[in-house]
């Protein structure tokens, strides 16, 4: 449906966007995520036609709409975008403003895709309001309900929800994720909210520095990270430092962890683990004595930063019912499903 | 005047013109005039020259000789009133309102129908109004330029008044004043409501 192949981009010759290539099925929901300023929005604006690659091809249905030097003009497109600022027209009414992109089609269809929009994102009634006299929450479904109605091939959503409040992003989110469905829609997410884009997308990308360093299914975006910069990013882990012992062994200040390991990696060489907090239990069996340098309640979880006898500091998700408070001690278990072990670099940054 | 904003704003990327249109403002209105004249009088000879090789009789001076003339200079005098008003009144809109109009089929002349004009509607008004009260005003350039048996009110108070003829001038410059103020008072009265709801 949606394929990108080998795209870049400059701007003022820094580069924006190093050739990024990826494939998204129809009826599919692709979310980009990643640090702000990672090229993740002016990915969206290529694929929408607003910038012009400077290098790579973007494919519609197998059909190239943004060539070298060859660009189809984003209303010739036939994609649809969700904007970050919501962008209603504020002279129109929700009606008006839902039924822009349908301008050429009979008055009598018109109103019925409206009415039917209306229904399908909850406003049934709301049509005659304008959109300063609405919500957050409402003006991002107009504007969900105004990118629709023309049936878009593609609906790109950049950073959607970042308007709302917590509370409300997690209901549209699921809300929209429901509309897309049924709708059969194919669509693009950019968020820089990982649990957004967990919840809402079959595929996930994670982009660092204008590169895309994955494109995988959010579970194996989650456990089997491709590189240190995933890892980092994805999950609030912490990359601890370790020894390999052999083929499938590695000892660290946790004990002798097991698992699969990335090929190359002599008997004695140092490599970093990757620990999630949903890793680390507290267990008063538990092998390794830790000390609470922080706590952060949050509801029914409770994240501590550990500290282990050697100063390696732990994250640790636990139930919120036992709580341990800062500087006690505890002892700990390491529940690992996935070992994820990069070659470690001292050179990186961190 | 309202075409001479409409024509604007479709220059609105051409930073340059913008900055030259804010040129005419700072000429003196004499020196402005005798500039047009120039151009003018010799778009007027270039005209008559060619319509005759042709064998036709010419026009005459069917620019500089008529309230072309007038109104030419007036535009170039006062072009960037509207420049900057409709510049102002760009930059509140979200670029992303460009966007969505065309991801949804507006071609760009569509998007500046029914989007920007509708948005733009206050400071249109209010900068065609600037300048239809600054044009009533406007004394040098109308003076030389203007056509013969036609007078604006500004170069029939000057008159007046030069031949001391106080009285008499009162009732032109009265008129600049009201012609004036009246649409300052309907503008700011509209302007109170600037969302209202327009069919």
């Amino acid at each position: 449906m949606l394929t990108l192949d080998r795209l870049s981009l400059r701007f003022d010759r820094q580069p924006v966007l190093d050739p990024i290539s990826l494939t998204l099925d129809e009826g599919r929901i692709g979310c980009l995520i990643g640090p702000s300023g990672c090229g993740k929005t002016s990915l969206l604006r290529l694929i929408a036609g607003f910038l012009a690659p400077d290098g790579g091809r973007v494919l519609l249905d197998g059909e190239p709409v943004a060539e070298a030097h060859r660009q189809t003009p984003p209303e010739q497109r036939r994609v649809g975008m969700v904007f970050q600022d919501i962008a209603l027209f504020p002279h129109l009414n929700v009606t008006d403003n839902i039924a822009f992109g349908l301008h050429r089609q009979p008055p009598a269809t018109r109103r019925a895709r409206v009415t039917e929009l209306l229904a399908l994102v909850g406003l049934p009634g709301l049509g005659d309001r304008y959109p300063h006299q609405l919500s957050g929450g409402q003006q991002q479904r107009v504007a969900l309900a105004r990118a629709l109605a023309p049936r878009p091939r593609l609906l790109l959503l950049d950073e959607p929800f970042s308007a709302l409040d917590a509370e409300l992003r997690e209901q549209i989110s699921r809300e929209v994720r429901q509309i897309l469905l049924r709708e059969g829609i194919t669509a693009l997410f950019v968020t820089h909210d990982q649990n957004e884009a967990f919840a809402l997308a079959d595929q996930v990308g994670v982009m660092h520095g204008g590169t895309l360093r994955q494109w995988d299914t959010p579970y194996r975006v989650y456990h089997q990270p491709a590189d240190r910069t995933v890892a980092d990013f994805i999950g609030g882990g912490v990359l601890m430092p370790g020894r390999v012992r052999d083929a499938d062994r590695v000892d660290t200040a946790l004990g002798e962890l097991r698992g699969p390991l990335p090929p190359g990696l002599a008997p004695g060489a140092e490599v970093d683990v990757l620990v999630r907090p949903d890793d680390l239990v507290i267990d008063d069996d538990g092998p390794r004595r830790a000390r609470v340098v922080e706590c952060l309640f949050r509801g029914a979880r409770m994240l501590y930063t550990l500290e282990l006898d050697n100063g390696q500091r732990l994250p640790c998700l636990a139930s919120s019912h036992h709580a341990h408070a800062e500087g006690t001690g505890v002892a700990v278990r390491l529940d690992l499903e996935h070992l994820v072990v990069f070659q470690s670099s001292r050179f990186t940054s961190r | 005047m309202l075409i001479w904003a409409r024509r604007l704003r479709a220059d609105r990327p051409r930073r340059a013109a913008a900055r030259l249109a804010g040129f005419g403002y700072a000429v003196p209105g004499t020196v402005l005039a005798v500039g047009v004249v120039m151009v003018l009088a010799s778009l007027d000879r270039g005209l008559n020259d060619l319509l005759a090789a042709i064998g036709l009789p010419g026009p005459g001076l069917l620019f500089s000789g008529t309230l072309f003339a007038v109104i030419f200079a007036c535009t170039v005098r006062f072009l960037t009133i509207p420049v900057q008003g409709l510049d102002a009144g760009l930059q509140n809109l979200s670029p992303n309102l460009d966007s969505a109009a065309r991801s949804l089929g507006a071609r760009p002349a569509g998007l500046l129908r029914r989007v920007h004009l509708p948005l733009l509607r206050v400071p249109l008004a209010t900068s065609a109004l600037l300048v239809f009260v600054d044009t009533l005003k406007e004394l040098p350039a109308a003076l030389v330029l203007r056509p013969f048996n036609t007078n604006t009110l500004a170069v029939r108070a000057f008159e007046l008044a030069s031949d001391e003829r106080l009285a008499d001038a009162a009732l032109p410059a009265l008129a600049i004043l009201l012609a004036g103020v009246a649409p300052v008072i309907l503008l700011t009265r509209s302007m109170r409501v600037p969302h209202a709801p327009s069919p």
